[in-house]
């Protein structure tokens, strides 16, 4: 029975392809649209990841960095610096806005950088200046591609004309851009007079981060302090909820496309078997044996698909990089496993048709001319 | 030749309907991500037109409404409703923040509004009466299972849930309305304020006019003589606003219909190759009867494009009723797919598929030899 549901199946090679290849796409939308919000959400943390503090500190009640507002009085520094098992502090303001090159326009995270300070900037440049003087401004290389600006060109941030002076390498995404400009330049634009952002502290040799944490938090009023990790998880974990719903919803969308065109291909393929299951019946096989038949030949089929959702995804993964570098995607195995399981149910949800299909089927027709 | 498609329709009713819903679930699948993107425009002009102002003033510089940062003196407010023709000017600010709740977290916009410029239809309970009151999206509600009169606390401030409002969310994100009374409690009273001045008290005017005034001349006469504000009418400020939206997901939003379309082209393929496959014998029957190449080529070529035109409304209907279901699992996201710019589109995708499949159906049928069907 098992040879026969296989044989039959592939004895339409081009139908089989053809089918795999639609349920595959529908799959992929599943893992294309999660793999996008995986990626952006790694994008997101580059900051942190990469400028990489052993403590933040950040005003009480804020825990994290993307879509937050943290403000904390610039004294607030002196009293970090005398925390014990404190080697250095590094103060940014950070604000979420919007820059203008060109004529695009994207979000950024707009870090404001002291004099001097190259703790807190970028960590990878592709050309120019690493380090932004008054007026001046650097921005990923990638919006400067898309937004066709060169060295010297002008962005505006809020309602201040800036001057690209260097390209900066791994700090471009859709949701949050990183731009670099002096401290002075976003203080005017905040309109800030004795206030900081964030806090990067970094601990003396062979102190914990964590006690470190605590210790700041003991000692200094109304500030929050995190480790890096916490501090990375926190926007990571932010970034990915804001896409939980979305997720999920792409994956009913996929899950019910995939279903009914599993279900048009497997009605039209047992129609045309009619006469062989009859035959299958008159010799004997029971309902358990052709049940399991058409849950094959559906699981077959959607595992095919899945197979060619994988590849096709990793093709556009190539392909994105290639002709739509501002879309960052991450192929995660734990989104694969949600996948193949969706598959597992289209294949049980899919079967259901042909199964009926092929119980009414009497083994008469078998003797039927 | 149309009722020999309309006895084909009828010879197995039930192909004829999985094959319609196969190819409604296409159609609805397109409809459903053109209504997706559709409806998160319509989000950010929502956004600024339900402010109810003939005119909005932001930050001189600043183009957007949403997601930007606008800090306007509060004096501006009296030398805007001395000009000549302004009813009032109302204020608004709009602060960004995260809310946790049960180990979750969600950034929420917050506005804060005085008469004009808060919430536009609620769900639940009423306006804001008492102090320390905010509304709340349904989302929100929805997310951390809150009711009227539950407790909701922003980076240590204490707020009491007095409404739950809808269609009051855009960029994925849910909006809070609070009043100006509150505003300095908010700021004073939580950590959010160690500096009160690096704070927006003021980001928008909202600015009504008197019966009959002429917006565009009211509009220069602001810009004129108040240097440190920008005018703008709500539907300039919302095409920003959309714009913006475009520039930012259009590259994923477009690469996912395209998806869809190929996914439309290739279900079309299939589902042609399909049928013709599996009625090789009775095409060849009409082939030896004397239909020629092409008549049976137009027959099927008809076939698929009635298919098609039948699944269309269908697949109308699955978009919809989708649409209906995320709304409802997921209030923070409005789709749009019957919105008419997406249903021409659709429709004019399915034209071409139709073509598509009719040159395919011509390929196929010329490859059907007549003599099958005197084969055993």
């Amino acid at each position: 029975m098992f040879r026969w549901t296989i044989k039959s199946l592939v004895s339409e090679p081009l139908n089989f392809f053809l089918t795999s290849l639609v349920v595959g796409i529908a799959l992929l939308l599943v893992i294309f649209f999660e793999a996008v919000f995986h990626g952006e959400s790694q994008k997101i943390i580059a900051y942190p990841q990469n400028i990489n503090p052993d403590v933040w500190v950040m005003q009480r009640g804020v825990f994290n960095m993307h879509m937050a507002t943290s403000f904390i009085w610039d004294w607030k520094k002196d009293r970090v610096e005398e925390v014990e098992g404190v080697a250095d502090v590094t103060p940014i303001l950070y604000l979420n806005s919007i820059v203008e090159a060109g004529s695009r326009h994207w979000f950024s995270f707009v870090v404001g950088l002291k004099q001097g300070n190259k703790r807190a900037g970028p960590w990878s440049m592709a050309t120019g200046s690493s380090h932004p003087g008054k007026g001046e401004a650097i921005i990923p290389e990638l919006l400067g591609m898309i937004a066709n600006v060169m060295l010297g060109d002008t962005i505006r941030i809020a309602n201040k004309t800036f001057t690209i002076v260097g390209f900066s390498k791994d700090t471009f995404s859709m949701a949050n851009s990183i731009a670099f400009i002096s401290y002075a330049d976003l203080r005017d634009i905040m309109s800030l007079s004795g206030s900081d952002s964030y806090l990067l502290v970094d601990a003396e040799p062979g102190v914990d981060p964590s006690l470190l944490a605590q210790r700041i938090k003991e000692n200094v009023s109304k500030v929050n302090a995190l480790t890096s990790a916490e501090f990375i998880k926190n926007d990571r974990e932010l970034a990915l909820q804001m896409g939980v719903e979305l997720i999920g919803i792409m994956t009913i969308v996929g899950t019910c496309l995939a279903v009914s065109l599993v279900i048009f291909m497997l009605y039209m393929f047992m129609e045309k078997r009619r006469r062989d299951i009859a035959i299958l019946k008159a010799l004997g096989f029971g309902k358990f044996a052709i049940i399991s038949s058409a849950i094959i030949q559906a699981f077959c089929i959607t595992m095919t698909g899945l197979v060619t959702a994988v590849i096709l995804m990793y093709t556009a993964d190539f392909l994105t990089d290639a002709f739509y570098p501002q879309v960052s995607m991450l192929i995660t195995p734990e989104s694969l496993m949600r996948v193949g399981l969706v598959s597992l149910l289209i294949a049980v949800f899919a079967s259901l048709i042909p199964i009926c299909q092929t119980m009414k089927v009497d083994p008469l027709l078998a003797f039927q001319r | 030749m149309l009722h020999l498609i309309y006895r084909q329709f009828l010879y197995d009713p039930a192909r004829t309907l999985f094959t319609c819903l196969a190819i409604a679930a296409v159609i609805g699948l397109i409809l459903l991500l053109g209504g997706f993107q559709q409806g998160l425009y319509e989000q950010l002009r929502a956004t600024v037109m339900n402010r109810g102002a003939d005119l909005i003033l932001a930050q001189s510089g600043v183009a957007n409404f949403i997601a930007t940062r606008s800090i306007i003196p509060q004096l501006i407010r009296l030398d805007v409703e001395s000009v000549e023709g302004v009813k009032n000017a109302y204020p608004l600010t709009s602060i960004s923040a995260i809310y946790r709740k049960d180990g979750r977290k969600n950034p929420v916009y917050i506005f804060v509004y005085d008469k004009k410029g808060g919430p536009t239809s609620l769900v639940d309970g009423g306006h804001i009466d008492e102090p320390r009151e905010i509304i709340i999206d349904r989302a929100l509600a929805g997310i951390y299972d809150l009711s009227i009169g539950d407790p909701f606390v922003l980076t240590d401030f204490k707020f009491t849930v007095a409404g739950i409002s809808k269609n009051s969310a855009a960029f994925f994100t849910p909006f809070a309305y609070i009043e100006f009374d509150d505003l300095i409690d908010f700021y004073m009273e939580s950590d959010i304020a160690a500096d009160i001045t690096t704070f927006p008290l003021l980001s928008y005017l909202l600015v009504e006019l008197e019966e009959g005034a002429d917006r565009n001349k009211i509009a220069q006469s602001i810009e004129n003589n108040i240097p440190d504000v920008d005018v703008f009418k709500p539907e300039t400020l919302a095409e920003n606003d959309i714009k913006l939206g475009r520039e930012l997901f259009g590259p994923v939003l477009n690469l996912l219909l395209s998806i869809g379309y190929v996914v439309g082209l290739l279900a079309v393929c299939i589902i042609m190759f399909t049928i013709i496959h599996a009625r090789k014998r009775s095409l060849a029957v009409m082939r030896a009867l004397g239909f020629s190449n092409a008549g049976t080529a137009i027959l099927v070529a008809m076939e698929t494009a009635i298919l098609i035109l039948m699944a269309f409304p269908l697949g109308m209907i699955i978009a919809w009723l989708t649409g209906l279901f995320i709304s409802w699992i997921a209030p923070l996201y409005l789709v749009l797919p019957l919105d008419i710019i997406i249903l021409l589109r659709t429709f004019f995708a399915c034209v071409v598929l139709s073509i598509l499949g009719a040159l395919l159906a011509m390929y196929l049928v010329s490859r059907i030899e007549p003599d099958i069907a005197f084969k055993s």
